[in-house]
């Protein structure tokens, strides 16, 4: 299990985590989402022990991931950018890795020949989506037991995607790894993760089951044969609102059957819902909280 | 101003199109009213204009919509052939059902049933 306690950090004068908490379970693939620049990073490096928190700790499995050595060669952080140098070539990187990860050789071969990358070639040569592979097949052959993916999916083309998730699925299912994806695709994350986490001004805003944050949040597609009851903006917790002629389409977070008992009180012409998606959810978390925070 | 599942089965199009079909009946939107443009709508929806396009020109070759050039879309005047036609069915309907022995009463729930939502 990873716990995120209390975490602060601040760059210079700016705040960017403020007494950031979350637990993970362990064996779920978590989901952390954010706008850019949110420090979704930032939390992702603390939690490998990469950056020092200001304050608050990171615990994996009960241990410091900032100092305790053990624990971090459980702990695998894949950035969307990871640093090499010039000469860098898959082979001369492994070794690098090796002398503090422990490599399953037999899984870094069999992936390395399942991409068909050269090991001796200057990883400055390869494209993007074969530089993430060859970090990919580390991950494989490290197995780690927190991998955590910051972006490393974003900008690849559909077809790498596809082997990426699949493979990750299997690695997740044969090793019971917890697994970390911070990404921008919510319609991929969707498939693949069960929980997620919304990093919004500093803190971790929603948090849950993401099938179950969905079911909270509906669409809601109203008419008025007299123009729109004001008392209706009041009367619901509504993250978003338009209004057009006598249609009124509202995003309202609650027990559908509920709220459609409640709306049915303001004698409408017509009443129709329809489901949110993971990224319609996030767009509107993220627009309400911003409207609240102005 | 409509509710899309963009990622269902149903064609965007068809699904713009029912809805405002839906509005004109259910008196919301009203004869000679004036329907967002299609740039309007588009840009609300997140959608291709073309989409919005081809939605309100299958509802004026069926006839609910007009459009008149540089001045948008029009929600046509009630056809009370349509009207008319709809009623002739009900009463055929009624006439079965009167003569499979349903209650005129069960009759009158059902079409209070109907218009009270």
């Amino acid at each position: 299990m990873l716990e995120i306690k209390d975490i602060c950090k601040s760059f210079n004068d700016k705040e960017v985590l403020r007494n950031l908490s979350l637990k993970i379970d362990s064996g779920r693939i978590f989901g952390l989402v954010g706008i850019n620049g949110a420090g979704k990073s930032t939390l992702l490096r603390i939690v490998s022990g990469v950056y020092e928190a200001d304050s608050g700790l990171v615990l994996f499995d009960g241990k410091n991931t900032r100092t305790d050595e053990e624990v971090r060669r459980d702990i695998l952080y894949l950035s969307d950018d990871p640093y090499y140098t010039k000469t860098s070539t898959i082979k001369s990187l492994k070794e690098y890795y090796q002398t503090f990860y422990n490599f399953d050789e037999n899984e870094y071969y069999r992936y390395l020949n399942l991409f068909k990358l050269d090991p001796n070639k200057p990883l400055i040569n390869f494209s993007k989506g074969m530089k993430r592979q060859a970090f990919l097949i580390f991950a494989f052959a490290i197995k780690p037991k927190l991998l955590i993916l910051d972006e490393a999916f974003d900008g690849l083309d559909p077809v790498v995607r596809t082997t990426f998730k699949s493979l990750l699925i299997k690695l997740i299912d044969e090793n019971s790894v917890t697994v970390i994806i911070s990404s921008h695709n919510l319609r991929e994350l969707e498939d693949i993760c069960d929980s997620f986490g919304l990093l919004d001004h500093c803190e971790i805003s929603t948090s849950g089951d993401i099938e179950e944050s969905k079911e909270m949040i509906s669409k809601y597609q109203l008419a008025f044969e007299n123009g729109i009851p004001e008392e209706i903006y009041h009367d619901f917790n509504i993250l978003h609102h338009k209004a057009t002629g006598r249609v009124l389409t509202i995003v309202v977070k609650g027990n559908k059957d509920e709220i459609i008992n409640r709306l049915k009180k303001y004698n409408p012409l017509m009443i129709d819902y329809l489901n949110v998606d993971f990224e319609e959810l996030f767009i509107y978390e993220v627009e309400s909280r911003g409207l609240n925070n102005e | 101003m409509f509710l899309l599942n963009l990622h269902g089965k149903e064609p965007i199009n068809e699904q713009i199109q029912s809805q405002i079909i839906q509005f004109i009946n259910l008196n919301v939107l009203k004869p000679n009213e004036k329907l967002p443009s299609v740039r309007e709508l588009a840009n609300e929806l997140g959608i291709n204009p073309n989409t919005v396009m081809k939605a309100y020109q299958n509802l004026e070759n069926e006839g609910y919509i007009y459009m008149l050039s540089k001045k948008g879309a029009f929600v046509s005047e009630k056809s009370y052939d349509n009207q008319n036609e709809i009623l002739n069915e009900l009463k055929t309907v009624f006439m079965k059902a009167k003569d499979m022995g349903v209650k005129y009463d069960e009759i009158v729930d059902t079409v209070n049933e109907v218009f009270k939502c």
